[in-house]
């Protein structure tokens, strides 16, 4: 017979998505590195808002990154 | 039946709690040493805890999600927990100043918010301890 799994173990991977979710969403600074007209180059947004606003779309060429962490940038079409 | 659907709640709860608040430290690590290093009692032995804490969160967790090993994970949490709310108290108390140095939403608390949530789950680790207790009990008569 199948052990159920245990609602612990459920707890713990709730926990582990939670955390990282919130990291995702934190306001940091961003750069956009092609910013429409009127916008700023440095933006302090959630990674989500800055895709929505600046790049949204399919994910083909860099549109911004993250200025503490230059590695991790956002692409818009 | 009750008791262990109890107890596995408790477990689940503190493990939610422990992981949530290691990966939230250990995420925005640079904030957590910053802040550790600006409290005035621990200041000193800031650079061992700052790895001790989320490590020792972790471990406790891998413990509670053993039912084998979940009576030693409950003592340690009841511990962990007891050591988080004395330092509250004593912060509350003592401290000119009072930086926090907690992680996630945690930190969006005020002091007393935590002070009074660190209780809850100083309180759920106990209860948590006594059922188990009365499990290993029961199952050792059987």
């Amino acid at each position: 017979m199948k052990k159920p799994v245990s609602i612990v173990a459920i707890a713990a991977l709730f926990a582990v998505g939670t955390a990282f979710t919130q990291t995702a969403n934190q306001v940091q600074n961003w750069n956009v590195d092609h910013p429409q007209k009127g916008t700023p180059g440095i933006v302090w947004l959630t990674a989500d808002q800055v895709k929505n606003t600046f790049c949204p779309g399919v994910n083909n060429v860099e549109c911004a990154y993250l200025i503490s962490n230059p590695s991790i940038y956002i692409k818009k079409p | 039946m009750k008791k262990n659907v109890i107890g596995e709640v408790i477990a689940a709860l503190l493990v939610f709690l422990f992981i949530y608040a290691a990966l939230s430290k250990l995420l925005d690590f640079d904030k957590f040493r910053y802040q550790l290093g600006q409290s005035p009692f621990i200041a000193n032995i800031s650079r061992f805890i700052v790895w001790v804490i989320p490590f020792g969160e972790i471990l406790i967790s891998a413990l509670l999600i053993s039912r084998r090993t979940r009576f030693a994970g409950l003592y340690l949490s009841f511990f962990l927990m007891l050591l988080f709310t004395g330092y509250l108290f004593i912060m509350l108390k003592y401290s000119s100043y009072l930086p926090c140095s907690c992680g996630g939403v945690l930190s969006n608390m005020s002091w007393e918010q935590h002070f009074i949530f660190n209780l809850v789950f100083t309180g759920l680790s106990l209860s948590g301890i006594l059922i188990q207790d009365r499990i290993q009990t029961k199952n050792t008569i059987i």
